[in-house]
């Protein structure tokens, strides 16, 4: 077990030393960890039968091919993590918000929570078809994402152990808190007898290189929108149980407070660091990322408009609400955010999701030579590329968290 | 104890890669099972038990202190806003689930409840005058004994004032000196789903 061990932290040190090109896509960075090894003990179920999946071995998925809208793994530079909340670099770091955010994960309030019980294996068997595939695809990300969030914690938690070990300590936590959900649904997807290899995945995957403070930016909205994602569909479901396909997102209350609070770690980090909140670059990034994160799920959700229908969803009205409470939340920290509720921003959006509907159709025509398909391409890519220009200029709000010097809200004199 | 932990964790059912992590000496999170492996059962007995001696441990360092000092009181932090931010703005409805959330959690702790909605503080007015004219009416105060909770709780909603309210009895701290008005729906609602019912506050206000 020890030598074990060993031999994962070689090769976790050897794949976080190689690192990849930037990708201006903002990533939607959801953090989870899974130490389960699922064994699948059922012969092929052929419910799955010509929905197109490949299988590693019986009962175990082949990962979806990585694209740029896809769950990405992220590595940093963990000595500049390291600067930013090290205790000897930064003797006067204000630890106040830090310590009340550690005290809320060590409550541990979903420790007995992620239980599954027999309900779960039958309602897997009664969806078939083209919604068993679609729910199969929503799992497959749903996990991914929350087992590259465990993956980065983890690592964070590791290297900041001596330096930072009350930082060190909230980052294991989360991972903790990554690692039930990515096994909530690694379990979920054996029922559909299509688990995850993510050990596999953990050797495997392409790493994406992040700045330090652009992990605090991005992964602080992942969280948020996260937490508004999976609230919205279970207040939603909640009122229209029918709609309900598998019992999974009757724990999606609970597993949304979980997200809510990795979302105030990271204000927490932010506003120890008030330089990411004050300076004029803060405002550049807060923007950017902020389009970045919306943009990139507006356009993955309008991809799969059919998952939300089948649980009785508008996709468009959902995208929209979730996008309009993010960035209300993320109004209470970031100092700048785009004007969300401004009409032009949507109506640039949905003109964004007709390209890019019109581009993915393109790609999968296999009637057409490939040299054909490109010209046909050139005037999409074009448009899209005008409309992202139009997005990034697109109207823009002031304002921050209230203690924060400079921000737009410290003004305020009435709460 | 660390050692037996480890060890009993190596012997169990579902072996966790996380029994390593020796140095957070918390339990870890364990493999998922519709039935618990009887190892586990035991295991959370065993971590019942020591939280209760914890817990109890706890009061009875709470208590020393009252016995020496008699008159002593716990002492409340509050967070004061106006009710239509607090009761009415859609993305506060995750306070309702986060205070359903905090009770269940007392509840499987076999802890007391130790915060509340304060409608209209009477203290505000009489105490800080000052402070007072920065709140829109009509106003709210959530108050804890626990100021690590409210300080994490200032954090999620930034437009708050805080106040430590210092040398006040609990009589005084839980006087309410109004009612939460009632909302007429206003704005744009965005939502895919209903607002929660209003009046989800009743339930944490003190004389409930």
């Amino acid at each position: 077990m020890a030598l074990q061990m060993t031999l994962k932290q070689q090769r976790a040190c050897s794949r976080t030393t190689a690192r990849q090109p930037f990708c201006a896509a903002g990533p939607v960075v959801r953090s989870r960890r899974c130490a389960v090894r699922v064994q699948a003990t059922a012969a092929r179920n052929d419910l799955n039968t010509g929905l197109g999946f490949e299988t590693m071995r019986d009962g175990v998925k082949v990962a979806a091919q990585e694209t740029l809208l896809t769950p990405r793994f992220y590595t940093t530079d963990f000595a500049e993590m390291e600067e930013l909340f090290s205790k000897e670099i930064n003797p006067n770091l204000s630890m106040e918000e830090l310590n009340a955010c550690l005290q809320e994960f060590r409550n541990d309030y979903n420790k007995c929570h992620f239980v599954r019980n027999e309900t779960f294996k039958s309602a897997a068997d009664k969806v078939t078809g083209a919604t068993r595939k679609i729910f199969i695809e929503f799992l497959e990300r749903s996990c991914t994402a929350e087992f590259s969030g465990f993956l980065l914690y983890k690592e964070l938690a590791r290297r900041l152990k001596s330096s930072s070990p009350e930082v060190a300590e909230i980052f294991l936590l989360m991972s903790r808190d990554e690692a039930r959900h990515a096994g909530f649904l690694n379990k979920a997807l054996s029922d559909f007898n299509l688990a995850l290899d993510l050990g596999f995945l953990t050797k495997n995957r392409t790493y994406t290189y992040f700045k330090p403070k652009f992990i605090i930016y991005a992964t602080y909205l992942s969280e948020k929108i996260g937490y508004w994602r999976y609230i919205s569909i279970y207040r939603h479901l909640q009122r229209n149980p029918d709609n309900q396909l598998y019992p999974l997102f009757e724990y999606f209350e609970n597993w949304c407070q979980d997200e809510n609070r990795h979302g105030d770690f990271l204000a927490a980090c932010l506003k120890a660091r008030p330089e990411l909140l004050n300076t004029w670059e803060a405002k550049l990034w807060s923007k950017f990322f902020c389009l970045s994160v919306y943009v990139t799920m507006y356009l993955n959700d309008h991809q799969r408009t059919a998952f939300y229908e089948a649980l009785g969803l508008n996709t468009r009205q959902f995208n929209q609400h979730v996008i309009i409470e993010t960035n209300k939340s993320t109004e209470r920290l970031f100092p700048v955010v785009p004007d969300v509720e401004d009409p032009s921003f949507f109506e640039l959006l949905n003109e964004m999701v007709d390209v890019n509907t019109k581009l993915v159709q393109l790609d999968a025509d296999n009637n057409k030579p490939g040299f054909l398909k490109a010209l046909m391409k050139l005037p999409l890519q074009e448009r899209f590329a005008s409309l992202l220009i139009r997005v990034l200029f697109c109207k823009e709000k002031q304002c921050g968290s209230v203690d924060i010097d400079g921000s737009a809200s410290a003004v305020q004199l009435a709460f | 104890m660390a050692q037996t932990m480890r060890t009993q964790c190596t012997s169990g059912t579902a072996v966790s890669r996380k029994a390593a992590v020796a140095s957070i000496n918390r339990t870890v999170a364990r493999p998922f099972t519709a039935q618990r492996p009887a190892s586990a059962v035991v295991r959370a007995n065993e971590v019942a038990i020591s939280r209760k001696t914890f817990v109890a441990r706890a009061a009875a360092a709470a208590e020393t202190p009252s016995a020496q000092q008699s008159g002593q009181t716990k002492e409340w932090a509050a967070l004061v806003c106006n009710c239509d931010f607090f009761f009415n703005d859609p993305q506060n409805e995750s306070v309702a689930e986060q205070l359903r959330e905090r009770v269940r959690f007392f509840k499987e702790q076999n802890r007391e409840n130790d915060f509340y909605i304060v409608p209209e503080p009477v203290w505000l007015d009489k105490k800080f005058p000052e402070l007072a004219k920065q709140v829109k009416r009509p106003c709210v105060a959530l108050i804890s004994t626990d100021k690590t909770w409210i300080t994490f709780m200032k954090l999620r909603l930034d437009r708050v004032l805080r106040i430590d309210l210092k040398d006040m009895s609990d009589t005084e701290v839980l006087a309410v000196g109004g009612e939460v008005p009632e909302f007429k729906p206003v704005g744009n609602w965005t939502a895919p789903y209903a607002r929660y019912t209003p009046g989800w506050w009743n339930v944490f206000l003190p004389n409930h």
